[in-house]
């Protein structure tokens, strides 16, 4: 031992370390970064050469010795090698811990830095929120609706499929149509015809055993192929196969899994079971995956369609849905629809006249359902994108305007040597904490204000119930987040870790004055957020208002105060005559009710068009050849109706006690129609009829027009027939009505007193719905009225950002001046002149950020005129509007923060700052 | 005289150099000149496994390393045990010794297996 360490081993030494390292300047080449490869060859080289001094000093023969000295090494360069890998990998490793290890000095600095300011972060936290909720939200929004695929295989291939009339494009399609649509076989793999069918499930139950209220299901009456088209096995069971529907054979159905679960709780001797829905017992054969469904149907009948005995070509009820064949691409499917139907109506010119304007239309499955609402839902993508940027630049200032307080501070850091780039890190891990902070809170926010918006408007837009804040919503949050940090804070940061020195350092001085670059940020900024104001209150208001006309549109009728209730009798129990009776019977009670002072019903009810549109034969005027015969909209409606929704009568009568199922036919029109048939003559006393088999009707009055497309939409020519006067082929419409009840008061108190009269007379019947037609006509503009509320409440939300933003800034802009403005006084400026340069030079500012606003405006706007009614996207009233509104506030924003400033004594504000 | 290189495991290596560096700062060669002395030449380190183990070690944070000066005024670079690399002396040693023990053990069991 005492060997070892008397100095026998090299590299002894007295205080048992190494001395300090060589010459000076192999120092600094070490400060700017050690060579690792260079190291480790000096290392090994310092081995090897002790190694052969020794053999030297045994006595060896220098090349000897060297050659001696390598052998017993072994593999130099391996060696050398696998000491370079280590090394490297563990630079690296000291690399990232020295970059943590920064990131969480940053981290842990900011935060205190925000502490110290509550006020500061507050604010910033709650503007930053709302920005990056409300793009949260709309994002959500986006993804459920646009951007999450169809449940259903490769669903790019799937389209809809429509026979087009002039310019209707989305007609429903007759069995023969879709049979011709179908037999293309290049271009559609597959397809498949559906219709809607509702039932009333009796004997349907969640609780096992005890009395259940019969249910009304929402179905779909569909072809063999449907779910093959769909590409969708079902869980359970088995699919329709070829002979399901057809005249004979067992009736079937298959259920979605959500009917399984939530009226059956899962019951798994559900597969097999038979349910009676409309009063025929039908056998589960199948039930669907979860997550899975077709319009919006809880169960699927078979629909079938005979190719020997099709129904006729004019029948169109309907809708159908196909699959691409590969390669072929929409435009391609429409071209060769198009020269199918041309085919066709050289084949049928009867059915097909070329007034009619036949064609067929194939649309995307994915446009089909959402492509009406995806432009609201981009302008409101771009509307929250302008929320946001109007909260940056609020932020931004408000860092600005906190950043002059700790200018300071900063010049001495970088005046002692601190790196400028490690300080605008600092300064920017600052802005990120706040961004990441205000989305937290923002997705909060955003999920209370889906909730409440989903609450309020379930039905507003399709596949709404599918949106829900989730892992990518969050994700592109947080990518909002971290990029609004920087976009807020990067300018501020380079501008406050600029070296001026002179001026901050400067005894004279107290909290330092600003740059220029600084000033003409702020300027910047302010004309920028007044620009974006502009543009999103425009919007908004545009909207408003446009959805404000449409809701007020006078519908033709009085809504108010009138309960409706929706409900079928099922055509196994009661056939016709059962049914006139069943509904006279239902009328005569429910319009007994205390309150009620009329009771009608009616097979559809405005705003609501019928969907029945038939051909009319009118006597005295047969159809020349080429043309297309009258196709009023027809409504099935008992003798009470027009009273009960307060229609006048323009010419004639209504229908009335002397009209019954035995006398004479009689139909009632209304004035589009007459305006339609008879432009020039008395309609009253004309005749007309659907076809040969059935009566001459005639014509007893004209009442006045009701918008029943829609609001918004062109009155349609129609045709009122009465409900105990129905011809055979009406059948099926005669059996859903909604029966109607005007009251005196609250309609829905009524609600339950109307399902006991129902009950009483039928308790297998179920209601599909009762609501006031109040209701009923706020739900038909239930997507103008979502984008509305949204886009109002962005642009309040981006109001009130910008006034407290533009009146912060200004505010502070002014109060900066104080000492000049009293320099000015005491040098005798008189507060009037005072005033005009300081709210001139910022009415000034105002003014182009007003300007650029108008023409952003202007170009923004036309992207909405789709969503606009009654309003044109220029509206000089909307724009000067707010135009003034924001200006005022620009005004106040600079006046009241000077003539405060005005006021102060000259002594005081000289010795400010 | 030739005795058996008997061939080291990369894990005894490591706790040899640890223990060699425990005494205090050396740099490879002294490393690799005091093992050879102190087992009498039994041990004959394989010399390019011995760096890239000084390297590993420092990796681990069981040594750490600076440049110096030798005494023929070279630059070398020496390496220093931490308080981490001690406790892992420790603990390497006290299983080696078990092992060695059970060897031992087996090796001079005097009753025969059943």
């Amino acid at each position: 031992m005492d060997r070892v360490l008397a100095g026998r081993v090299e590299g002894a030494d007295r205080d048992h370390g190494p001395r300090m390292s060589g010459p000076a300047w192999r120092r600094y080449l070490r400060f700017w970064g050690a060579d690792p490869a260079a190291d480790v060859d000096e290392e090994l080289r310092f081995h090897i050469e002790c190694r052969v001094q020794e053999y030297i000093a045994q006595g060896m023969a220098p090349d000897a010795a060297r050659a001696e000295a390598l052998r017993r090494f072994g593999d130099v360069a391996a060696a050398r090698r696998s000491c370079e890998e280590i090394d490297h990998l563990l630079e690296q490793e000291r690399r990232r811990a020295d970059m943590w290890e920064a990131l969480i000095q940053d981290l842990r600095y900011a935060l205190r830095a925000l502490r110290r300011s509550p006020g500061f972060t507050l604010i910033a936290v709650v503007t930053l929120a709302l920005g990056i909720g409300a793009n949260t939200a709309i994002f959500s929004v986006v993804n459920g609706v646009l951007l999450r695929p169809l449940p259903y295989a490769s669903p790019d291939r799937l389209v809809r499929l429509y026979t087009s009339f002039g310019d209707t494009k989305r007609y429903s399609m007759s069995q023969p149509e879709f049979m011709d649509y179908k037999g293309l076989a290049h271009v559609f793999t597959n397809a498949a015809a559906y219709t809607g069918a509702s039932f009333t499930l009796t004997g349907g139950c969640r609780a096992a055993g005890g009395v259940c209220e019969p249910e009304r299901v929402r179905g779909t009456a569909a072809t063999r192929d449907l779910f093959p088209v769909l590409g969708i096995t079902p869980l359970r069971g088995r699919d329709f196969q070829d002979d399901d529907g057809r005249v004979g054979t067992e009736p079937v159905v298959i259920v979605t899994y959500d009917f399984w679960q939530q009226r059956f709780a899962g019951d798994p001797t559900l597969l097999g079971r038979s349910l009676s829905m409309n009063g025929i017992g039908r056998r589960v054969i199948g039930i669907l995956p979860p997550g899975v469904t077709f319009a919006r149907a809880e169960a699927f009948i078979p629909l079938y369609i005979n190719p020997d005995s099709l129904e006729g070509r004019s029948t169109n009820y309907l809708s159908g849905v196909a699959r691409l064949a590969p390669n072929i691409s929409v435009d391609q499917a429409q071209r060769e629809l198009n020269a199918l139907t041309r085919a066709l109506a050289a084949r049928y010119p009867n059915v097909y006249p070329a007034s009619a304007g036949f064609g067929a239309a194939v649309i995307s499955m994915q446009d089909a359902i959402v492509g009406d609402v995806r432009p609201a839902l981009l302008i409101l993508l771009g509307a929250v994108g302008l929320v946001l940027l109007i909260a940056c630049a609020n932020v931004a200032n408000l860092l600005l305007a906190r950043g002059e307080a700790r200018q300071r501070e900063i010049a001495v850091r970088l005046a002692l040597g601190a790196d400028r780039w490690r300080i605008v890190r600092q300064l920017l891990t600052e802005s990120t904490v706040l961004a990441l902070a205000g989305g937290a809170a923002g997705v909060l926010l955003a999920w209370i204000g889906m909730k409440t918006l989903l609450a309020v408007n379930p039905d507003a837009i399709p596949r709404l119930e599918l949106v829900r804040i989730d892992a990518t919503v969050g994700l592109v949050t947080l990518a909002i987040a971290l990029t609004t940090g920087i976009v807020f804070g990067l300018a501020p940061a380079l501008q406050l870790a600029q070296p001026e020195l002179h001026s901050s350092l400067k005894e004279g001085t107290r909290g330092g004055s600003v740059g220029h670059s600084q000033q003409r940020l702020g300027r910047a900024l302010v004309a920028g957020e007044i620009a974006l104001a502009v543009v999103v209150v425009i919007g908004a208001t545009l909207l408003v208002r446009s959805f404000w006309t449409l809701r007020n549109v006078d519908p033709g009728f009085d809504p108010d105060k009138v309960l409706a209730i929706d409900l079928s009798v099922p055509s196994a129990r009661y056939d016709l005559n059962a049914t006139t009776m069943f509904y006279r019977r239902l009328i005569e009670r429910v319009g007994a009710l205390p309150g009620v002072s009329v009771a009608a019903a009616a097979s559809d009810l405005p705003p609501a068009a019928s969907g029945n549109n038939w051909d009319v034969e009118i006597l005295g005027r047969p159809r020349p050849p080429g043309s297309v015969a009258p196709s009023p909209n027809v409504r099935v409606v008992t003798a009470e109706y027009f009273r009960a929704l307060s229609i006048p009568t323009i010419r004639g009568r209504v229908f009335g006690q002397t009209d019954a199922a035995t006398s004479t036919p009689v139909a009632v029109i209304n004035e589009a129609a007459a305006r339609a048939i008879w432009p020039s003559g008395d309609p009253v006393g004309q005749q007309v009829r659907f076809s040969k088999e059935e009566p001459w009707m005639t014509i007893v009055g004209v009442a006045r027009d009701v918008r029943s497309n829609g609001l918004g939409e062109p009155v349609p020519a129609e045709l009122y027939l009465l409900h105990e006067q129905m011809p055979v082929i009406a059948k099926t419409t005669a059996q859903t009505m909604y029966v109607i009840m005007r009251t005196a008061g609250d309609p829905l108190l009524l609600a339950t007193s109307a399902r006991r009269a129902v009950r009483d007379l039928d308790p297998l019947l179920a209601i599909t719905n009762i609501r006031t037609m109040t209701n009923m006509i706020d739900l038909s503009v239930a997507q103008p009225r979502f984008t509305m509320l949204l886009l109002g409440v962005f642009g309040g939300v981006a109001l009130t950002l910008a006034v407290v933003g533009i009146y912060g800034i200004m505010a502070h802009a002014v109060k900066r001046r104080t000492r000049e403005i009293g320099i000015r006084m005491a040098l005798g400026a008189r507060p009037a002149d005072v005033l005009r340069i300081v709210v001139g030079q910022g009415m000034r500012l105002a003014l182009l950020g007003l300007a650029i606003g108008v023409f952003g405006a202007l170009a923004v706007t036309r992207f909405m005129d789709r969503l606009l009614f009654g309003v044109t996207a220029t509206d000089p009233l909307t724009f000067v509007g707010s135009v003034v509104v924001l200006g005022a506030v620009a005004f106040a924003a600079s006046w009241i923060p000077a003539r405060r400033a005005v006021a102060i004594d000259p002594t005081t504000a000289l010795r400010s700052d | 005289m030739s005795k058996p290189a008997v061939d080291l495991l990369q894990g005894t290596l490591d706790v040899l150099v640890l223990k060699t560096l425990s005494w205090r700062p050396m740099h490879g060669y002294a490393v690799a000149r005091w093992l050879q002395q102190v087992t009498d030449d039994v041990l004959q380190i394989e010399e390019g496994s011995l760096y890239p183990a000084l390297h590993r070690l420092e990796r681990r944070g069981w040594v750490e390393s600076e440049w110096g000066v030798s005494e023929n005024n070279r630059r070398a670079k020496y390496y220093r045990v931490t308080a981490e690399g001690r406790r892992q002396l420790r603990a390497e040693s006290s299983t080696w010794t078990a092992f060695s023990q059970a060897v031992s053990k087996v090796l001079t069991a005097t009753t025969a297996p059943a």
